[in-house]
């Protein structure tokens, strides 16, 4: 049996279901660096886009929580399936947040629970810009 | 997401100047789910009004307002097969004393009311001390008071009692380790969904209850109330059904026996802090993320809801 892996994270302001099918990401992140003028900070749209390979095609549920570098924890926040899995496993996943607020600089953490085990971890920095 | 289309027409049904729903459920029930809710000042609305809707949420909390209003669009709903959300029954029903008096004869646990409008009639009361008195549709507590004694009735000003003035039996529901706990829980047609749990040293609980120093004790309670088992859940809606209500919040305290005891169970829409927006706290979104859903599901009840990819939730770091 195959574990479930992350792939490829996209951090970005909107995303737009095409009706062709297809998915237009708006605003991309182009790294996991989120640059903000002020602390603390909302950003009324953020989309965090995550591709799994070795999802099984019945994993009851994706859930990520986001911790702030000092231990501030989002709680488990449920990830909707894009795309129904391929049947090499492969399986786009969105969290839509609307608003979010950030007040530190810094790795923010994002704890992957596929099922009942935490299967990765990954991040984005928050930076402030010097104005 | 740039043009939502509208999958649901709500007409929502308010009292001039009062408490509406909070920004942030309309605009969640907007944005994922396409509910349109038209929220309207009931002294403007024609019953023919409802026409345009496919069902009325009459959000009105309490039957001592325009009950008249109410029946009369909850009546013309009802020839046109439209659904009606708490109608009136409900509104008469959830009253402290109506509650009483339904829920006695059922075998729910909930403590004795009586109208006390004198000092008199305080003092002629039938009911073992201590009593609370306090006024109806006050809220957090505000004009509670505990007596132990006909001494302590004689003490209060004769201008405290009025014709909303009412008694309520005592039930000493502190748990074995000294603290109080009231439970609060939102019920949705058949969904019930946990929403805070205040451990207080102090009998009367209200929202401010929490003690600042037991601040990680009070999150380690709620997480755990959020996430076990309600297991007074069918307890929770026969109660609410004995009342004919369609949506309520239910305050209460667990029995050793793990039966509800009732403080009160009204539709109060007061469900979404705003402090819950703030970074300390925050950790109260996950139930308010929780009941927004279900407000959507018992919305679309007995009609197809549109599931959505995009569902969005706020996250506070």
């Amino acid at each position: 049996m195959s574990t479930a892996e992350l792939i490829d994270i996209f951090f970005c302001e909107d995303v737009r279901e095409e009706k062709s099918g297809r998915y237009s990401l708006m605003g991309v992140y182009p790294t996991k660096e989120i640059h903000v003028l002020q602390l603390p900070t909302i950003i009324s749209q953020f989309n965090v886009i995550l591709r799994f390979t070795g999802i099984q095609a019945d994993t009851p549920n994706l859930q990520v929580k986001f911790i702030a570098p000092d231990g501030q924890d989002s709680r488990p926040v449920q990830a909707q399936e894009l795309i129904p899995t391929t049947p090499d496993g492969e399986s786009l996943f969105i969290i839509c947040i609307s608003p979010i607020h950030l007040s530190l600089e810094g790795k923010h953490s994002i704890l992957i629970k596929v099922g009942d085990d935490i299967n990765d971890e990954t991040y984005f920095n928050v930076i402030k810009q010097n104005n | 997401m740039l043009h939502n289309s509208v999958n649901l027409k709500v007409l929502a049904l308010f009292q001039k100047g009062a408490v509406t729903i909070h920004d942030y459920l309309f605009n969640y029930l907007w944005k994922n789910h396409g509910i349109q809710l038209d929220c309207r000042a009931i002294e403007s609305v024609k019953p023919v009004d409802a026409d345009q809707y496919d069902l009325v949420l009459n959000a009105i909390c309490a039957d001592a307002w325009h009950k008249e209003r109410i029946k009369k669009i909850e009546n013309y709903c009802k020839t046109k097969n439209k659904r009606f959300i708490n109608g009136i029954d409900g509104l008469t029903n959830c009253n402290r004393r109506n509650a009483y008096k339904i829920w006695s004869k059922n075998n729910v646990e909930c403590a004795r009311v009586d109208r006390v409008p004198t000092k008199k009639l305080a003092l002629a009361l039938n009911m073992p001390f201590p009593i609370i008195l306090r006024q109806e549709n006050s809220h957090l507590g505000s004009s509670m008071k505990l007596v132990y004694n006909a001494g302590d009735i004689h003490a209060i000003d004769d201008k405290y009692f009025k014709k909303s003035t009412v008694a309520i039996e005592f039930k000493d529901y502190r748990s074995e380790d000294g603290l109080y706990r009231k439970y609060r829980c939102v019920l949705l047609g058949d969904q019930v969904i946990a929403r805070h749990l205040i451990s207080s040293p102090e009998w009367n609980i209200h929202s401010d209850s929490r003690q600042t120093e037991r601040m990680s004790a009070h999150k380690e309670e709620e997480y755990a109330f959020w996430e076990r088992p309600l297991h007074e859940k069918d307890e929770l809606l026969r109660a609410k059904n004995l009342l004919k209500l369609d949506y309520t919040i239910a305050d209460y305290a667990l029995l050793p026996d793990g039966k509800p005891f009732y403080f009160e169970m009204n539709p109060c829409f007061s469900v979404i802090d705003p402090r819950a927006f703030k970074r300390e706290w925050a950790y109260q979104l996950h139930p308010i993320h929780r009941y927004c859903e279900a407000y959507a599901t018992f919305l679309f009840e007995g009609m197809e809801k549109q599931s959505t990819k995009f569902t969005s939730i706020p996250v506070i770091l």
